[in-house]
């Protein structure tokens, strides 16, 4: 059987009957172009979708946490219940020493829309947080124009702000460039560093560009705050466990302001790794029903071929018994109907398999030549895994598709078959 | 060669057994020319295809140049057959979409370790000697009926086998072929090829060596 494999007469045999029944063949390998054709589309759309909803929420930091407080509710150590808990720098001073693998502990303020900001004869009503320089790695926000806070604004507590889109709709006439112009907020005057977007995932980003950014230390400064804590936005390295950091900084933050342990309530924290990984379940489950879908068309495609190679089998009853009585083995016509099912399976899926990728490849190319951004679609891609992934199921279907009707021929009676008209 | 001892064959119809055979004992020398005779029916065919290991057999013993052929699986079977048997058909079963070349290389494909080259130079050869070689190209259906049963006679030549079984070799042949293909059947039995033929025309077995009735499954 082996050396059949590579016995040119042998796949003589194999064209002479695919050419006999070109139309057939032709249709029937259809089924498996088709087949891997659609899979391979499906998961380069997927993959493309999946990419773009990344780019989108990559601007978001995927290992960030955090932490706020609340009044406590429980009692603990001669405190009462109902006790607000108020950061301070000391706390920030803690949580830098305290932990490994965080790349920036950013203390923040906010002095929320209680000022009033002018510019000329324009004023406005803006949220005003107090932010370190890192902070823009952790809010997915794009510089338009200027630069963001820096680390001489936050060590000179330098009055200078960076304006959201909004902000400088309100306050400055269009076409107008903020940046190095100055505006009061509550009679202060601060200097517009920048412009900043919001990048939205989902959901309206206009309202988020009414903020005015201003240094962490400048805001503790000019507006009185002292050494106060708003709350805190911690980035992390990717490999550390955002949960963990999480609940560490919280019971720090515990001991350190006398909570009771159970006290769920005084501290509040948040971790972007679970919604991350939320989407990942969803990408990952829109994966999954991407390959049944595909690998069902390529199912009916396979069940098209072993159709095909049963009732050529029958065709053939007379010819396998005659090869049998020539002394041609079991294993020899399992062997000449399995290569002839892999063969039209691999021609076919193949031909899908190239198709797909030529086609993907295509359109990768025409977004990313002709700059064609689509929310949530980015370019898509067949990965290697995939391409190497549809190989493999082409073997394994081109042989199961021929298992059945070849081991169905070499059960043929060579007297009954040689009785057949 | 072949000596068969108390042979039995049945065949299961639904609820029905239908005896084929009823303990043939027949011994066959190396070299003899036999031909066995019977009505539609008698079994003859039957007898043949158990001779060529085509057909299994119920009861009895059947030896062949000494050894005993018993529960032989299909791959053996295939491999005996390609080894010492040639068979010759009524409906000459050449295969359609292959040349005359082609159809009587097909046997040298299932012998172990034959190179393609030799197969082909062998086959060539084979239709030399029954006068086909200027026809080596041709398909099936471009010969005549006497032209096909020379292609089959070499097909079933291009092994050497020790043994040729013809099943009807000239039914489907006209008297003038009938007689050209009989006459190339005792040439090749002359150069020492056993032959059992089966036929249910005298004309035919007046030519062999032996003839051997069959009645109702049993020689008579």
């Amino acid at each position: 059987m082996s050396l059949e494999l590579f016995d040119p007469d042998h796949w003589e045999d194999i064209l002479s009957h695919i050419r006999k029944h070109r139309v057939r063949t032709l249709l029937t390998a259809f089924g498996v172009f088709w087949g891997i054709f659609l899979l391979l589309l499906l998961l380069a759309a997927g993959r493309g979708i999946e990419k773009g909803a990344y780019r989108r929420f990559g601007r978001i930091a995927v290992n960030s946490v955090h932490v706020w407080t609340e009044r406590t509710t429980l009692p603990y150590k001669g405190n009462r219940p109902g006790r607000y808990i108020q950061l301070t720098d000391e706390d920030t001073t803690a949580l830098k020493e305290g932990f490994s693998g965080v790349k920036a502990v950013c203390p923040r303020l906010s002095i929320g829309w209680s000022t009033t900001t002018k510019y000329g004869k324009k004023t406005g009503s803006f949220r005003i947080n107090g932010e370190m320089p890192a902070i823009i790695d952790l809010e997915p926000i794009t510089i338009i124009a200027g630069r963001f806070i820096n680390g001489r604004d936050i060590m000179e507590t330098r009055k200078t702000v960076v304006i959201g889109l909004r902000v400088r709709e309100v306050l400055f006439a269009p076409g107008e460039d903020p940046v190095g112009k100055y505006i009061e907020i509550d009679g202060v005057s601060f200097l517009v560093a920048g412009v900043f977007d919001f990048d939205s995932f989902g959901g309206n980003s206009v309202g988020r560009t009414e903020l005015i950014y201003m240094p962490f230390t400048t805001m503790q400064r000019t507006f009185n705050m002292v050494n106060r804590v708003g709350w805190y936005g911690v980035l992390l390295e990717g490999d550390v466990q955002a949960d963990k950091v999480e609940a560490e900084m919280k019971s720090l933050l515990s001991a350190r302001h006398d909570i009771h342990p159970d006290d769920r309530r005084a501290i509040g924290s948040w971790n972007s790794s679970k919604e991350f990984r939320s989407i990942v379940g969803l990408f990952t489950g829109i994966r999954i029903f991407l390959w049944i879908v595909g690998l069902g068309t390529l199912l009916a495609g396979i069940i098209g071929v072993s159709n095909i190679m049963l009732i050529l089998v029958q065709e053939r009853t007379r010819e396998i018994g005659i090869r049998k009585a020539l002394g041609s083995s079991p294993a020899s016509i399992i062997s000449m109907i399995l290569q002839e099912s892999f063969l039209i399976t691999a021609v076919a899926g193949y031909t899908g398999l190239v198709s797909g990728v030529l086609l993907v490849e295509g359109v990768a190319w025409y977004m990313k030549s002709a700059n064609l951004r689509i929310d949530y679609f980015a370019e898509p891609e067949v990965g290697l895994g995939v391409a190497l992934g549809a190989t493999l199921t082409l073997i394994l279907a081109g042989t199961l598709a021929g298992l059945y009707p070849a081991l169905k021929a070499a059960r043929i009676h060579p007297v009954e078959a040689l009785r057949e008209e | 060669m072949i000596q068969l001892s108390d042979i039995r064959k049945k065949y299961v119809m639904g609820p029905n057994e239908v005896p084929v055979l009823n303990g043939i004992d027949l011994s066959i020398q190396k070299g003899e020319m036999v031909s066995i005779m019977g009505a539609s029916g008698s079994g003859k065919t039957t007898l043949l295809n158990i001779i060529g290991v085509l057909d299994s057999f119920d009861q009895g013993t059947y030896r062949f140049n000494g050894e005993v052929l018993a529960g032989m699986t299909q791959t053996r079977a295939a491999a005996f057959r390609c080894e010492h048997i040639g068979f010759l058909f009524q409906a000459f079963h050449l295969l359609p979409y292959k040349t005359a070349l082609e159809n009587v290389a097909l046997p040298l494909r299932y012998q172990p370790d034959v190179p393609r080259r030799e197969r082909h130079s062998r086959a060539k050869a084979m239709l030399e000697r029954v006068g086909l070689d200027h026809r080596a190209n041709h398909l099936p259906t471009e010969l005549s009926g006497g032209q096909q049963q020379r292609v089959a006679l070499a097909r079933a030549l291009v092994t050497s086998p020790r043994l040729l079984l013809a099943d009807e070799p000239t039914g489907a042949l006209d008297s003038a072929t009938t007689a050209e293909m009989m006459e190339l059947l005792r040439e090749v039995n002359r150069e020492g090829m056993t032959l059992v033929i089966v036929t249910h025309e005298n004309e035919i077995s007046r030519k062999t060596d032996r003839i051997i009735h069959i009645k109702d499954g049993r020689i008579v």
